[in-house]
Protein backbone atom coordinates (compact mmCIF):
# COMPACT_ATOMS: atom_id res chain seq x y z
CA UNK A 1 0.00 0.00 0.00
CA UNK A 2 0.91 3.33 -0.61
CA UNK A 3 1.77 4.67 2.71
CA UNK A 4 3.50 7.90 3.73
CA UNK A 5 6.35 6.18 5.43
CA UNK A 6 7.49 8.84 8.45
CA UNK A 7 4.07 8.74 9.56
CA UNK A 8 3.19 5.02 9.60
CA UNK A 9 2.79 5.45 13.41
CA UNK A 10 -0.47 7.01 12.58
CA UNK A 11 -2.36 4.31 10.81
CA UNK A 12 -1.42 1.68 13.37
CA UNK A 13 -3.93 3.30 16.26
CA UNK A 14 -4.79 1.83 19.73
CA UNK A 15 -8.47 0.76 20.09
CA UNK A 16 -11.25 4.04 19.50
CA UNK A 17 -13.13 5.13 22.58
CA UNK A 18 -16.59 3.17 22.18
CA UNK A 19 -18.97 6.43 21.40
CA UNK A 20 -16.86 7.12 18.01
CA UNK A 21 -16.30 3.36 17.69
CA UNK A 22 -19.96 3.09 17.15
CA UNK A 23 -20.14 6.24 14.55
CA UNK A 24 -17.36 4.44 12.28
CA UNK A 25 -18.89 1.42 12.31
CA UNK A 26 -22.64 3.18 11.23
CA UNK A 27 -20.62 4.97 8.50
CA UNK A 28 -19.02 2.01 7.09
CA UNK A 29 -21.86 0.19 6.62
CA UNK A 30 -23.94 2.64 5.16
CA UNK A 31 -20.88 3.03 2.93
CA UNK A 32 -20.52 -0.43 2.19
CA UNK A 33 -24.16 -0.44 1.16
CA UNK A 34 -23.98 2.74 -0.87
CA UNK A 35 -20.81 0.75 -3.32
CA UNK A 36 -23.37 -1.79 -4.51
CA UNK A 37 -24.99 0.86 -6.32
CA UNK A 38 -22.18 2.82 -7.73
CA UNK A 39 -20.21 -0.29 -8.58
CA UNK A 40 -17.08 0.23 -6.50
CA UNK A 41 -14.21 -2.20 -7.03
CA UNK A 42 -12.48 -1.99 -4.22
CA UNK A 43 -14.47 0.42 -1.31
CA UNK A 44 -13.00 1.76 1.57
CA UNK A 45 -14.72 2.21 4.89
CA UNK A 46 -14.54 5.82 6.59
CA UNK A 47 -10.95 5.05 7.80
CA UNK A 48 -10.72 5.74 11.72
CA UNK A 49 -7.02 6.82 11.08
CA UNK A 50 -7.67 10.02 8.72
CA UNK A 51 -10.56 10.91 11.68
CA UNK A 52 -7.67 11.12 14.28
CA UNK A 53 -5.22 12.99 12.02
CA UNK A 54 -7.65 15.41 10.84
CA UNK A 55 -8.95 15.60 15.00
CA UNK A 56 -4.87 15.90 15.64
CA UNK A 57 -3.96 18.40 13.34
CA UNK A 58 -6.55 20.52 14.24
CA UNK A 59 -5.08 20.39 18.02
CA UNK A 60 -1.54 20.91 17.15
CA UNK A 61 -2.67 23.80 14.84
CA UNK A 62 -5.01 25.16 17.93
CA UNK A 63 -2.28 24.62 20.52
CA UNK A 64 0.52 26.11 18.53
CA UNK A 65 -1.32 28.83 17.56
CA UNK A 66 -2.24 29.90 21.44
CA UNK A 67 1.11 28.87 22.60
CA UNK A 68 3.13 31.56 20.34
CA UNK A 69 0.12 33.70 20.82
CA UNK A 70 0.26 33.58 25.02
CA UNK A 71 3.78 33.84 24.89
CA UNK A 72 4.89 36.94 27.00
CA UNK A 73 7.90 37.35 29.26
CA UNK A 74 9.09 40.75 31.07
CA UNK A 75 12.60 41.04 31.76
CA UNK A 76 14.65 43.99 33.91
CA UNK A 77 17.77 44.84 31.78
CA UNK A 78 20.56 46.41 33.01
CA UNK A 79 20.98 49.63 30.42
CA UNK A 80 24.34 51.97 30.04
CA UNK A 81 22.91 55.32 29.57
CA UNK A 82 25.93 57.03 30.04
CA UNK A 83 29.28 55.29 30.07
CA UNK A 84 30.82 55.39 33.76
CA UNK A 85 27.65 55.54 35.78
CA UNK A 86 25.59 52.79 37.40
CA UNK A 87 23.06 50.85 34.84
CA UNK A 88 19.70 51.55 34.82
CA UNK A 89 17.57 48.41 35.11
CA UNK A 90 14.04 48.67 32.80
CA UNK A 91 11.69 46.12 32.40
CA UNK A 92 11.83 45.25 28.75
CA UNK A 93 9.09 43.15 27.71
CA UNK A 94 8.52 40.38 24.96
CA UNK A 95 5.48 39.66 23.01
CA UNK A 96 4.69 37.70 19.82
CA UNK A 97 3.35 41.06 18.21
CA UNK A 98 7.15 42.44 17.99
CA UNK A 99 7.51 40.52 15.21
CA UNK A 100 5.52 40.35 11.62
CA UNK A 101 6.85 36.72 11.27
CA UNK A 102 5.00 35.38 14.29
CA UNK A 103 1.72 37.33 14.15
CA UNK A 104 2.37 35.51 10.11
CA UNK A 105 2.64 32.00 12.21
CA UNK A 106 -0.11 32.73 14.24
CA UNK A 107 -2.75 33.74 11.65
CA UNK A 108 -1.48 30.88 9.57
CA UNK A 109 -1.78 28.57 12.47
CA UNK A 110 -5.25 29.76 13.09
CA UNK A 111 -6.63 29.61 9.45
CA UNK A 112 -5.65 26.05 9.52
CA UNK A 113 -7.33 25.32 12.99
CA UNK A 114 -10.64 27.31 11.57
CA UNK A 115 -10.22 25.12 7.92
CA UNK A 116 -9.35 21.86 9.82
CA UNK A 117 -12.39 22.08 11.94
CA UNK A 118 -14.96 23.05 9.02
CA UNK A 119 -13.11 19.80 6.73
CA UNK A 120 -14.03 17.39 9.76
CA UNK A 121 -17.86 18.51 9.50
CA UNK A 122 -17.85 18.24 5.39
CA UNK A 123 -15.74 15.16 5.66
CA UNK A 124 -18.32 13.71 8.23
CA UNK A 125 -21.50 15.29 7.76
CA UNK A 126 -21.74 15.47 3.75
CA UNK A 127 -20.50 11.47 2.70
CA UNK A 128 -23.52 11.57 0.39
CA UNK A 129 -22.38 14.72 -1.00
CA UNK A 130 -20.83 14.63 -4.88
CA UNK A 131 -17.53 13.68 -4.99
CA UNK A 132 -16.51 17.31 -6.16
CA UNK A 133 -16.97 18.30 -2.96
CA UNK A 134 -13.95 16.25 -2.19
CA UNK A 135 -11.69 17.51 -4.97
CA UNK A 136 -12.65 20.75 -2.92
CA UNK A 137 -10.80 19.58 0.29
CA UNK A 138 -8.37 17.61 -1.41
CA UNK A 139 -7.38 21.58 -3.08
CA UNK A 140 -8.02 23.25 -0.15
CA UNK A 141 -5.68 20.80 2.06
CA UNK A 142 -2.72 21.79 -0.70
CA UNK A 143 -3.02 25.14 0.39
CA UNK A 144 -2.93 24.73 4.09
CA UNK A 145 0.41 22.31 3.55
CA UNK A 146 1.70 25.30 1.74
CA UNK A 147 0.39 28.39 4.13
CA UNK A 148 1.54 26.17 7.43
CA UNK A 149 5.06 25.50 5.59
CA UNK A 150 5.91 29.05 4.83
CA UNK A 151 4.68 30.29 8.54
CA UNK A 152 6.40 27.46 9.93
CA UNK A 153 9.79 28.44 7.35
CA UNK A 154 9.33 32.27 8.42
CA UNK A 155 8.68 32.00 12.09
CA UNK A 156 11.66 29.42 12.35
CA UNK A 157 13.84 31.85 10.31
CA UNK A 158 12.98 34.47 13.15
CA UNK A 159 13.53 32.13 15.94
CA UNK A 160 16.58 31.34 14.79
CA UNK A 161 17.84 34.92 14.63
CA UNK A 162 16.79 35.16 18.25
CA UNK A 163 18.79 32.20 19.18
CA UNK A 164 21.92 32.62 17.89
CA UNK A 165 21.66 36.01 16.58
CA UNK A 166 23.79 37.48 13.71
CA UNK A 167 27.23 38.61 13.82
CA UNK A 168 28.07 40.02 10.44
CA UNK A 169 24.67 42.83 10.71
CA UNK A 170 25.15 43.34 14.23
CA UNK A 171 22.11 41.72 15.70
CA UNK A 172 21.89 40.68 18.73
CA UNK A 173 20.85 36.86 20.06
CA UNK A 174 17.76 38.19 22.99
CA UNK A 175 17.20 34.40 24.02
CA UNK A 176 19.69 34.78 26.94
CA UNK A 177 17.49 37.17 28.29
CA UNK A 178 13.94 35.72 27.18
CA UNK A 179 14.68 32.42 28.42
CA UNK A 180 11.08 31.56 28.91
CA UNK A 181 9.92 33.33 25.96
CA UNK A 182 12.28 31.68 23.53
CA UNK A 183 10.84 28.14 24.91
CA UNK A 184 7.63 28.96 24.35
CA UNK A 185 8.54 29.76 20.85
CA UNK A 186 10.26 26.31 19.83
CA UNK A 187 7.49 24.41 21.65
CA UNK A 188 5.17 26.07 19.46
CA UNK A 189 6.96 25.95 16.31
CA UNK A 190 7.72 21.56 16.57
CA UNK A 191 4.01 21.46 17.45
CA UNK A 192 3.06 23.62 14.67
CA UNK A 193 5.85 21.21 12.57
CA UNK A 194 4.26 18.06 13.66
CA UNK A 195 0.76 19.97 12.75
CA UNK A 196 2.01 20.90 9.47
CA UNK A 197 3.19 17.46 8.97
CA UNK A 198 0.08 15.66 9.42
CA UNK A 199 -1.83 17.81 6.92
CA UNK A 200 0.93 16.79 4.14
CA UNK A 201 0.35 12.82 5.40
CA UNK A 202 -3.34 14.02 5.42
CA UNK A 203 -2.82 14.77 2.03
CA UNK A 204 -1.67 11.98 0.54
CA UNK A 205 -4.27 9.86 2.31
CA UNK A 206 -6.77 11.48 1.03
CA UNK A 207 -9.82 9.27 0.22
CA UNK A 208 -10.28 10.81 -3.18
CA UNK A 209 -6.22 9.81 -4.14
CA UNK A 210 -7.33 6.66 -2.44
CA UNK A 211 -9.82 5.55 -4.32
CA UNK A 212 -7.67 6.45 -7.73
CA UNK A 213 -4.92 3.96 -5.99
CA UNK A 214 -7.51 1.41 -5.60
CA UNK A 215 -8.94 1.77 -9.38
CA UNK A 216 -5.50 1.92 -10.89
CA UNK A 217 -5.25 -1.48 -12.34
CA UNK A 218 -8.83 -0.96 -13.95
CA UNK A 219 -8.57 2.04 -15.44
CA UNK A 220 -5.31 1.85 -16.65
CA UNK A 221 -3.74 -1.35 -18.06
CA UNK B 1 -15.88 -17.73 -26.12
CA UNK B 2 -14.97 -14.04 -26.19
CA UNK B 3 -16.37 -13.47 -29.67
CA UNK B 4 -19.42 -15.37 -28.88
CA UNK B 5 -20.37 -12.74 -26.03
CA UNK B 6 -18.97 -9.33 -27.73
CA UNK B 7 -22.13 -8.86 -29.96
CA UNK B 8 -24.51 -9.89 -27.32
CA UNK B 9 -22.38 -7.08 -25.31
CA UNK B 10 -22.54 -4.53 -27.53
CA UNK B 11 -26.30 -4.33 -28.52
CA UNK B 12 -27.73 -5.19 -25.43
CA UNK B 13 -26.32 -2.57 -23.13
CA UNK B 14 -24.58 -0.47 -25.76
CA UNK B 15 -25.43 2.82 -23.82
CA UNK B 16 -24.60 1.64 -20.67
CA UNK B 17 -21.19 0.48 -20.36
CA UNK B 18 -20.12 3.07 -23.03
CA UNK B 19 -18.62 5.89 -20.88
CA UNK B 20 -17.06 2.78 -18.81
CA UNK B 21 -15.28 1.66 -22.08
CA UNK B 22 -14.32 5.23 -22.80
CA UNK B 23 -11.45 5.18 -20.48
CA UNK B 24 -10.16 1.81 -21.25
CA UNK B 25 -7.13 1.31 -23.31
CA UNK B 26 -8.82 2.51 -26.33
CA UNK B 27 -9.05 5.87 -25.35
CA UNK B 28 -6.47 7.76 -23.64
CA UNK B 29 -7.12 8.78 -20.41
CA UNK B 30 -7.82 12.17 -19.33
CA UNK B 31 -4.10 13.71 -18.67
CA UNK B 32 -4.04 17.65 -19.18
CA UNK B 33 -0.18 16.82 -20.20
CA UNK B 34 0.74 20.16 -21.92
CA UNK B 35 -0.48 21.97 -19.62
CA UNK B 36 1.77 19.74 -17.03
CA UNK B 37 4.80 20.69 -19.26
CA UNK B 38 4.45 24.01 -19.87
CA UNK B 39 4.46 24.57 -16.16
CA UNK B 40 7.18 22.39 -15.05
CA UNK B 41 9.76 24.40 -17.90
CA UNK B 42 7.91 27.57 -15.77
CA UNK B 43 9.19 25.84 -12.58
CA UNK B 44 12.49 25.16 -13.83
CA UNK B 45 12.89 28.33 -15.21
CA UNK B 46 11.51 29.96 -11.75
CA UNK B 47 14.01 27.99 -9.04
CA UNK B 48 17.08 28.45 -11.59
CA UNK B 49 16.71 32.30 -11.34
CA UNK B 50 15.93 32.29 -7.93
CA UNK B 51 18.99 30.66 -6.76
CA UNK B 52 21.03 32.17 -9.67
CA UNK B 53 20.19 35.33 -8.10
CA UNK B 54 20.47 34.71 -4.42
CA UNK B 55 23.70 32.98 -5.01
CA UNK B 56 24.98 36.21 -7.20
CA UNK B 57 24.26 38.87 -4.40
CA UNK B 58 27.34 39.15 -2.91
CA UNK B 59 28.04 42.91 -2.14
CA UNK B 60 30.98 44.83 -0.52
CA UNK B 61 30.24 48.44 0.22
CA UNK B 62 32.64 50.44 2.31
CA UNK B 63 31.29 52.03 5.13
CA UNK B 64 31.23 55.65 4.66
CA UNK B 65 33.49 57.51 7.55
CA UNK B 66 35.96 54.61 8.01
CA UNK B 67 38.30 53.11 5.86
CA UNK B 68 36.22 49.96 6.14
CA UNK B 69 34.84 47.53 3.36
CA UNK B 70 31.70 44.72 4.94
CA UNK B 71 30.47 42.21 2.51
CA UNK B 72 26.79 41.32 2.83
CA UNK B 73 27.22 37.69 1.30
CA UNK B 74 23.63 35.28 1.29
CA UNK B 75 25.75 32.27 3.39
CA UNK B 76 25.82 34.67 6.00
CA UNK B 77 22.61 33.82 6.93
CA UNK B 78 21.15 30.03 7.70
CA UNK B 79 17.93 31.01 6.58
CA UNK B 80 19.13 32.19 2.79
CA UNK B 81 21.24 28.76 3.04
CA UNK B 82 18.12 27.01 3.70
CA UNK B 83 16.69 28.61 0.92
CA UNK B 84 19.15 28.03 -1.87
CA UNK B 85 19.42 24.51 -0.58
CA UNK B 86 15.49 23.68 -0.96
CA UNK B 87 15.43 25.51 -4.36
CA UNK B 88 18.18 23.57 -6.38
CA UNK B 89 16.68 20.25 -4.60
CA UNK B 90 13.35 21.63 -6.12
CA UNK B 91 14.98 22.84 -9.56
CA UNK B 92 16.62 19.47 -9.88
CA UNK B 93 13.23 17.64 -9.66
CA UNK B 94 11.93 19.66 -12.03
CA UNK B 95 14.15 18.47 -14.31
CA UNK B 96 13.56 14.96 -13.61
CA UNK B 97 9.52 15.82 -13.86
CA UNK B 98 10.07 17.75 -17.34
CA UNK B 99 11.75 14.18 -18.48
CA UNK B 100 8.91 12.58 -17.47
CA UNK B 101 6.38 14.60 -18.63
CA UNK B 102 8.22 14.47 -22.26
CA UNK B 103 7.89 10.80 -22.44
CA UNK B 104 4.62 10.59 -21.10
CA UNK B 105 3.63 13.00 -23.64
CA UNK B 106 5.36 11.26 -26.50
CA UNK B 107 5.11 7.42 -25.57
CA UNK B 108 2.26 6.85 -23.09
CA UNK B 109 0.25 8.44 -20.64
CA UNK B 110 0.71 7.87 -17.20
CA UNK B 111 -1.13 5.45 -14.74
CA UNK B 112 -3.06 6.60 -11.66
CA UNK B 113 -0.42 4.78 -9.58
CA UNK B 114 2.60 6.97 -10.68
CA UNK B 115 0.25 10.21 -11.16
CA UNK B 116 -0.32 9.73 -7.41
CA UNK B 117 3.24 9.30 -6.76
CA UNK B 118 4.15 12.69 -8.58
CA UNK B 119 1.04 14.49 -6.81
CA UNK B 120 2.60 13.38 -3.34
CA UNK B 121 6.16 14.59 -4.39
CA UNK B 122 4.67 17.75 -5.92
CA UNK B 123 2.84 18.28 -2.39
CA UNK B 124 6.00 17.75 -0.73
CA UNK B 125 7.88 19.86 -3.04
CA UNK B 126 5.44 22.87 -2.43
CA UNK B 127 5.88 22.85 1.19
CA UNK B 128 9.38 23.05 0.39
CA UNK B 129 9.72 25.80 -1.11
CA UNK B 130 6.99 27.64 0.80
CA UNK B 131 9.10 27.27 4.06
CA UNK B 132 11.71 28.38 1.93
CA UNK B 133 9.50 31.54 1.18
CA UNK B 134 8.85 31.97 4.31
CA UNK B 135 12.53 31.99 5.91
CA UNK B 136 13.76 34.37 3.08
CA UNK B 137 11.16 36.87 3.16
CA UNK B 138 11.27 36.95 7.11
CA UNK B 139 14.94 38.06 7.27
CA UNK B 140 15.00 40.21 4.77
CA UNK B 141 11.97 41.94 6.14
CA UNK B 142 13.86 42.67 9.26
CA UNK B 143 16.86 43.51 6.94
CA UNK B 144 14.77 46.04 4.87
CA UNK B 145 12.75 47.67 8.46
CA UNK B 146 14.75 46.15 11.31
CA UNK B 147 13.22 45.89 14.35
CA UNK B 148 13.31 48.31 16.90
CA UNK B 149 12.13 45.97 20.52
CA UNK B 150 15.27 43.78 20.07
CA UNK B 151 17.54 46.20 18.87
CA UNK B 152 18.43 44.77 15.24
CA UNK B 153 19.13 47.41 12.76
CA UNK B 154 18.03 47.77 9.21
CA UNK B 155 20.93 47.07 6.51
CA UNK B 156 19.31 47.47 3.34
CA UNK B 157 20.33 51.34 3.94
CA UNK B 158 24.22 50.22 3.30
CA UNK B 159 23.37 47.16 1.05
CA UNK B 160 21.11 47.91 -1.67
CA UNK B 161 22.07 45.42 -4.53
CA UNK B 162 22.23 42.88 -1.87
CA UNK B 163 18.62 43.45 -0.99
CA UNK B 164 17.21 43.89 -4.35
CA UNK B 165 19.02 40.55 -5.25
CA UNK B 166 17.48 39.03 -1.90
CA UNK B 167 13.81 40.34 -2.97
CA UNK B 168 13.88 39.11 -6.28
CA UNK B 169 14.49 35.66 -5.41
CA UNK B 170 12.28 35.53 -2.73
CA UNK B 171 9.19 36.99 -5.05
CA UNK B 172 10.90 34.04 -7.70
CA UNK B 173 10.38 31.11 -5.22
CA UNK B 174 6.84 32.65 -4.37
CA UNK B 175 6.02 32.21 -8.05
CA UNK B 176 7.62 28.49 -8.08
CA UNK B 177 5.46 27.75 -4.95
CA UNK B 178 2.05 28.61 -6.70
CA UNK B 179 3.62 27.30 -9.54
CA UNK B 180 3.53 24.41 -7.67
CA UNK B 181 0.32 24.21 -6.13
CA UNK B 182 -1.14 24.89 -9.78
CA UNK B 183 0.38 21.33 -10.47
CA UNK B 184 -0.71 19.60 -7.51
CA UNK B 185 -4.24 20.83 -8.27
CA UNK B 186 -3.89 19.92 -12.01
CA UNK B 187 -2.82 16.53 -11.38
CA UNK B 188 -5.54 15.65 -8.63
CA UNK B 189 -8.14 17.05 -11.27
CA UNK B 190 -6.89 14.52 -13.80
CA UNK B 191 -7.12 12.14 -11.44
CA UNK B 192 -10.58 12.91 -10.44
CA UNK B 193 -11.76 13.12 -14.28
CA UNK B 194 -10.94 9.48 -14.53
CA UNK B 195 -12.22 8.45 -11.07
CA UNK B 196 -15.45 10.13 -11.93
Amino acid sequence: MFIYPSLLVFTELPPPPPLLLLVFVGRSMENEYKSNDVKVANPKPFRFSDFLLRILAMAATLVAALVMGLAKETETVPIVLIPGTAPLFVPVPAKMRYSSSFVYFVVANAIACAYSAFSLLVTIGGRRGPRALALGITILDVIMVALLFSGNGAATSFGLLGYNGNSHVGWNKVCNTFEKFCRNVMASLIVSLIGSIMYAHYKLQHKLLKYGFDNATDLSS
Amino acid sequence: MASTEQPVDESSKAPVPEPKLARGPSFPPINLLWGDLALRLLLFASTLTGVVVMVTSKQTELLFPFPVTKTAKFNYSPAFIYFVVALSVACLYSILTITASIFFILKSSPSNKLLLLVVSVDALMAGLVASATGASASVAYIGLKGNSHVGWIKVCNIYHKFCRHIASSTALALVASIILLWLVLLSTFSIYRRIR
